[in-house]
């Protein structure tokens, strides 16, 4: 019998634990389905907005990569750095998320190639995979509070954190499909 | 005093596996924020198509019931085939998807109510809840 697709999810190797390998195996996956999406995407599409005040793609993929690195650090150093630029050469606010009513897209991504995007999102995730290498299982059930730069405070266990830079990232992944199928209808109707 | 946001993932007991624990936690809170984020949906914005061809809210809410079930039954279960009209009330094909180039939503997403959405969404909840803990 031909096979003709395989879908086996395999646990890296160099974890402490399962849970941490599977969810950095889990990101991989989802960022090789997203490269794989945007191939071909061209400086003026990931720039592209809807309308003004709206995000663009190359904002939501640089909106992944700083909050990705952010969590980690949050999660691991149990203090909130408001600073990415050491890792990933922008900052925080470089996403420019979120874009006030009626702004154009940060100058700071203008005129970006994917493979800027793509190499934020590497850097964001080496950074990340060192991080949760180290974890315990003890580690993922601990608790602690940080205090959100509204002034909220949250608390959480380091495994609600790696479920959510997962399904931060699949939710913005899921929004960068559905902009490219808006760019494409509104370059048809041209 | 201001209120503390809980962000505590907690696996559950009633499963063999710690790993199948989390899914199940991860699979139950994207629903319920997806539920707070439709519950005011009206079926016309439900309904609603930002082009001819394009997906609703509706239909979406719909495959995604639909395709849970499916999973949990075939690819969870072992089935050879899944019983989503029996476990939904609607049939594998009712949501719509992939909908064709130009097409309206389909007849019976059209009349489609947020609660009955919820409704939907919790059947297929339970059919993965009931596959996950099967010995």
């Amino acid at each position: 019998m031909n096979v003709i697709d395989r879908d086996i999810l395999q646990i890296p190797t160099g974890y402490h634990t399962v849970e941490a390998a599977l969810t950095m195996t889990e990101l991989d996956d989802q960022t090789a389905l997203l490269m794989r999406d945007l191939e071909g995407i061209t400086p003026a599409e990931l720039e592209w907005q809807m309308r003004p005040g709206m995000n663009t793609i190359g904002m939501l993929l640089a909106h992944i990569a700083v909050v990705e690195l952010f969590w980690i650090r949050t999660a691991t150093q149990r203090t909130s750095v408001f600073e990415t630029a050491d890792v990933l050469g922008i900052g925080m606010d470089d996403d420019g998320m979120p874009l006030p009513e009626g702004h154009e897209p940060p100058l700071a991504l203008a005129g970006r190639s994917l493979d800027f995007f793509r190499d934020l999102i590497t850097r964001a995730r080496a950074f990340a995979k060192q991080a949760a290498a180290a974890l315990s299982d003890q580690d993922l059930g601990t608790e602690f509070q940080r205090t959100r730069r509204n002034g909220t405070v949250e608390e959480l266990n380091v495994r609600w954190v790696l479920y959510h830079m997962l399904e931060h990232f699949s939710g913005h992944y899921g929004q960068i499909l559905l902009l490219r199928h808006l760019y494409r209808d509104a370059m048809a109707s041209r | 005093m201001s209120a503390t946001l809980q962000r505590v993932l907690e696996l559950s007991l009633e499963y063999r596996s710690p790993t199948v624990a989390r899914y199940l936690w991860q699979l139950d809170d994207q629903t319920r924020r997806l539920i707070e984020a439709t519950s005011d949906a009206t079926p016309e914005a439900l309904a609603w198509q930002p082009a001819a061809g394009a997906n609703t809210m509706g239909m979406l809410l719909a495959h995604v019931a639909v395709a849970e079930t499916h999973i949990a039954s075939v690819l969870i279960e072992g089935r050879p085939e899944s019983d989503v009209l029996h476990v939904l009330g609607i049939g594998p094909d009712d949501d719509g998807l992939p909908l064709p180039s130009g097409a309206r939503p389909p007849g019976s997403s059209r009349a489609r109510t947020s609660p009955s959405s919820t409704s939907c969404c919790a059947r297929a909840r339970a059919s993965t809840r009931g596959a996950s803990r099967a010995p």
